[in-house]
């Protein structure tokens, strides 16, 4: 880059103009100048990636992988960044989780079972099946942070090896190895743009990080400080404002829009439907395994869907995944809570939505959760 | 003589160079600050949440971003206000306390 001015023959080559009429310009002079070109484009591109890389590992070195431009459900650098001690419980799962699953409540209950203080999180993600609560278990519940038990929480679309999904979920959950799957999976141009995106996540996470902007929802740092996450917390007269905000920030349920886009979503994730026979499955066998190095108990809970949601989805798909679920609890000696029951598939009056709960029927899961199948888990 | 960008390119090159190794020696001093930030911000902020923890919540929480609908099922925000179908559960929360004004718009209010 510092090297001695080029020679006019060189500019007149690089100008690309083969009729110069400058009898000292010859074609390997020509050649010499593009290929000149070519090496300083070359060298942006490498440095490019140089920066790229560098940014990438400094972003995973410092724990930063999660910080991203929309933090919702789940501030994760507050949990990562807090002290929480010995964490008892972490419920893994995706938006139905964080509103269904109230870690203020699994405590409240916990702590009158057991006669101890506990502590629980919801590390929930939106549109996050078992692929990317295994990335989190890796990323996010080693050492200090590894709890006694993980309830896993999940619906049909938690396990389908032909989600949609998966450009999105190498997006936002993988790492520069999961690239190559997120293009051989992606459909269309705009799932290829996200499947590469672990490629830029270091620069993109390093301005978002230096913006503040990750810390922009004030509303999930107080739940997870305070509350361990999730949606809803009880207790206090702060909690129930919480959680009337969260109830008036959603639009009912009931309007014919709502129920066809509710139709639509359906369809499009229940196209094909495919359990237990691939990387869906790898990473639930992963997590288990984890488990089971570190001395961690694994929960499953089959959360609660209102009968329209529920029986929109193909029957086929229903059956997979029930016989799915069942399989891996017994193969794996896991205690599953199933939901779908009347109690829940016909009780509107505990959902916010189709397919998430308020905060009575998110009160009512944990209490269940609490009851039947962690106060075992905990007992000494 | 200048011909084909010849001259643009004695003229601009100076100039070019400056500016180049002054945009150059900027990356380089905002890519060493961020790695100072990434460095000490966070263990700026362990000390700010561990301390608001202990303090315990003192402030009622504000409310959701407006991007919560977006969120939870990545459709567009809705603002449309529509009647809330569905009556209100009977289950008490703990913490729970039924505003009055609501209680007095039902027949026992009244």
């Amino acid at each position: 880059m510092n090297g001695p001015p080029p020679s006019s023959d060189a500019v007149h080559g690089g100008s690309g103009s083969s009729g110069s009429g400058c009898h000292e310009s010859p074609e390997p002079k020509l050649g010499g100048a593009s290929s000149r070109n070519t090496r300083h484009g070359l060298a942006i591109i490498a440095w490019l990636l140089v920066f790229c890389a560098i940014s990438y590992w400094m972003v995973a070195w410092a724990h930063l992988k999660y910080v991203q431009g929309v933090i919702w459900p789940t501030d994760i650098y507050a949990f990562q960044r807090t002290d929480f001690g010995t964490l008892d419980v972490a419920i893994m799962g995706a938006s139905r989780a964080s509103f269904g699953l109230s870690p203020s409540a699994l405590d409240q209950c916990l702590t009158r079972k057991l006669g101890r203080q506990t502590t629980s999180v919801n590390l929930a993600r939106n549109s996050s099946p078992i692929w990317a609560s295994n990335k989190l278990v890796h990323d996010l519940l080693n050492d200090e942070k590894t709890p006694r038990v993980i309830v896993l929480a999940l619906g049909p679309e938690s396990v389908d090896e032909t989600t949609p999904l998966w450009a999105q979920l190498v997006r936002d959950f993988g790492d520069l190895g999961d690239i190559p799957m997120g293009l051989a999976r992606a459909r269309g141009l705009s799932d290829l743009l996200m499947a590469l995106r672990p490629l830029v996540r270091g620069p993109e996470n390093l301005a978002l990080f230096l913006s503040g902007r990750f810390a922009s929802d004030r509303h999930l740092r107080w739940m997870m400080l305070h509350h361990g996450g999730g949606q809803y917390c009880y207790g206090n007269p702060q909690c129930q404002k919480n959680n009337e905000n969260i109830s008036g920030s959603l639009p009912p349920w009931g309007s014919k829009k709502a129920m066809a886009r509710m139709a639509r979503k359906i369809h499009n994730h229940f196209q094909s439907y495919e359990v237990g026979t691939g990387e869906m499955n790898r990473a639930m066998l992963d997590i288990l395994d984890w488990s089971q190095e570190r001395g961690v108990k694994v929960a499953l809970v089959d959360m609660p869907l209102h009968r329209i949601y529920a029986e929109r989805i193909p029957f086929q798909a229903r059956r997979a995944y029930r016989s799915y679920i069942d399989r891996l609890a017994q193969e794996h000696h896991l205690p599953i809570l199933h939901s779908d029951n009347p109690s829940w598939l016909d009780n509107r009056n505990r959902f916010v939505d189709p397919d998430h709960l308020n905060q009575t029927g998110a009160y009512i899961l944990s209490n269940a959760v609490c009851r039947s199948l962690l106060t075992p888990m905990l007992a000494p | 003589m200048q011909k084909n960008g010849e001259g643009t390119e004695q003229r601009g090159g100076p100039v070019v160079g400056i500016l180049g190794r002054l945009m150059g020696s900027a990356l380089l001093l905002i890519f060493l600050a961020a790695g100072v930030a990434v460095l000490l911000l966070p263990a700026v902020h362990s000390r700010e949440f561990d301390r608001a923890r202990a303090q315990g919540m003192k402030d009622l929480p504000p409310a959701p971003m407006p991007h919560l609908r977006q969120g939870l099922d990545n459709r567009p925000l809705i603002t449309t206000l529509e009647p809330r179908s569905g009556g209100r559960s009977s289950v008490a929360l703990p913490g729970q306390v039924r505003p009055r004004a609501r209680q007095e718009n039902t027949e026992e209010g009244r």
